[in-house]
């Protein structure tokens, strides 16, 4: 056994059972219990239904999208702690939804992260969303515009690998520095970025697509951060 | 002596009568109702999604986690624990508690129409957050997690009541661990992570804890559908889909029943709800059933 995906995948009840019959198997024993304790703290830990109703409550808040009719339709916003899918098909408005989105969630509530696939993120049109939500007039808008585009932190992303390379280093910067906080993830549009991987007898386009969707599952629910990813779809004329 | 060794200990009455006593079968709720589940069975729920899969599981949770009464108000529960393995990542706790405080203000309101003593109303707070108590909820992130927690599981549970162990989606890294399994080891003692090894220790584990506890098994599988048009079924007009299996020998042999639920097109039965229907593979059965799902649960086509 050299490491702990070899200790996970074999029997530990034969090792145990073989520990016993040895006469100086303390030492084992002990080494058995230590890994043990360390195999628990591999997976997140069981918790029983009030706790997760609590933290539900206290950490996984909805963030308003700015529209009233979004907000009545998502029952309240955006939810932390979940990933919310636009679907449509093309110009529907989803690149739209997200401006908005970003918007109002920079001016009134912390840190978006913005990943754009399609180079179609456009300061000029957060300038013109940012000045009709504060409803101040556009000459002293720029303050609080300031603040906005400072809290929107944009990245251009062309294929998995770099989406898949964002996020991990933006979990890395989440865990490490204590300051940083992001409420909101966009990704526009991930369709553009899955579809040219699968297809095919290629397994590892659909495991690829699997673990961006868990990855992001992971940073919204750990970090309380609302994920929202834009989909292209084509309607069928039959 | 040897004649002692074949002579017969009891009957096929009394063996039976004393199983059913020293392990009661489960009747589940609908659509689960028509086969009963005794200790020690693996069920698999498997369907496309969606198709109201991990809502069959909330149903049964709820059923189990609920006393059988309390001061004097009958709830029909099992009072068993549940843990549910969540390999999905997308369960809604809101939603469970939801379902919970609906049975318990239903099952309260029943009681005081028929005519008892006016209970307080702290006393439904307390059911409830004694039942919440009883869900157990962890999530996986990897099969790497899956395997951890399974490993754990055995020395962490002490009871000796019945527990119901929920598994949403056991094919959810089906296609990670495909994908991206372990470079094969030069020494040949050591085995190679993949999908068919991590199946093999999964079902070991939970073969394990069943040895030493009590427990049933709920599965969840997404499948996906392939429509297979052949020569003979355009003869006899309309095609017929089926499911393609993916997960290892060592799962499939494991499983001990399995229903398999898919969405329908109809919705005249149910008013405007999406309907789904419920079909037994293991035992096979001949009958499907209907249900539907709203705010307070599973509508069954008998109850609407």
């Amino acid at each position: 056994l050299s490491t702990v995906e070899d200790f996970l995948v074999h029997d530990v009840h034969k090792l145990v059972a073989s520990a016993e019959q040895l006469s100086n198997s303390d030492g084992l024993k002990q080494g058995i219990n230590q890994l043990l304790s360390i195999v628990e703290t591999c997976h997140q830990p069981w918790m029983n239904g009030l706790v997760l109703l609590e933290d539900r409550e206290q950490n996984k808040h909805c963030l308003s999208t700015g529209c009233k009719s979004l907000d009545v339709l998502l029952q309240g916003g955006l939810r932390e702690g979940h990933v919310t899918e636009l679907v449509g098909p093309s110009s529907s408005g989803k690149t739209q939804v997200c401006f908005q989105v970003a918007s109002n969630v920079a001016m009134k509530l912390g840190g978006v992260v913005y990943l754009d696939s399609g180079n179609s993120f456009s300061p000029t049109r957060i300038k013109q969303i940012v000045t009709r939500i504060s409803g101040s007039a556009e000459n002293q808008v720029n303050g609080i515009l300031q603040q906005a585009l400072r809290n929107i932190e944009c990245h251009a992303v062309f294929d998995i690998y770099a989406l898949l390379n964002v996020l991990h280093q933006l979990q890395l910067n989440l865990e490490s520095q204590a300051g940083y906080k992001v409420r909101l993830i966009i990704i526009d549009s991930i369709s553009s970025l899955i579809a040219p991987i699968l297809g095919g007898n290629n397994a590892q386009g659909h495991a690829l697509m699997v673990s961006v969707g868990y990855l992001l599952k992971k940073l919204a629910d750990r970090q309380n951060i609302a994920v929202v990813v834009s989909n292209l779809i084509f309607y069928s004329c039959w | 002596m040897a004649r002692a060794w074949i002579n017969a200990n009891e009957s096929a009455k009394q063996m039976l009568s004393r199983v059913l006593k020293e392990r009661p079968l489960l009747h589940l709720p609908p659509p689960l109702h028509r086969i009963p589940l005794g200790v020690n069975s693996i069920l698999e729920i498997a369907g496309p999604s969606p198709s109201a899969k991990t809502e069959i599981l909330l149903q049964v949770a709820v059923n189990c986690i609920l006393p059988k009464n309390r001061n004097g108000v009958q709830y029909g529960g099992l009072e068993h624990s549940v843990l549910f393995l969540d390999l999905d990542c997308r369960l809604d706790i809101y939603r469970l508690s939801q379902l919970l405080k609906l049975r318990i203000t239903d099952a309260n309101t029943l009681h005081k129409t028929e005519g008892s003593s006016n209970q307080p109303e702290c006393d439904e707070t307390y059911v409830f957050n004694e039942c919440m108590r009883r869900f157990l909820y962890t999530r996986c992130y990897d099969s790497f997690e899956f395997l951890s927690a399974l490993k754990v599981l055995n020395h962490k549970l002490t009871s000796n009541s019945v527990h119901i162990l929920m598994i949403d989606n056991i094919g959810a890294f089906h296609s990670i661990d495909r994908g991206f399994s372990s470079l094969p080891q030069g020494n040949p003692s050591r085995k190679n992570i993949g999908a068919q090894s991590v199946f093999e220790t999964v079902v070991q584990e939970i073969k394990k804890l069943l040895e030493l506890h009590s427990m049933i098994v709920l599965a969840t599988k997404t499948v996906t559908y392939q429509v297979k048009s052949s020569y003979s079924t355009r003869v006899s007009g309309g095609l017929k889909s089926t499911y393609r299996e993916y997960m290892p020998l060592t799962w499939q042999s494991f499983v001990t029943r399995r229903i398999l639920v898919r969405p329908l097109d109809d919705k005249r039965k149910f008013g405007d709800r999406v309907c789904y229907s419920a079909e037994w593979l293991l035992p096979a059965l001949s009958i499907t059933d209907e249900f539907a799902v709203c705010d307070t649960g599973i509508l069954d086509s008998l109850r609407v």
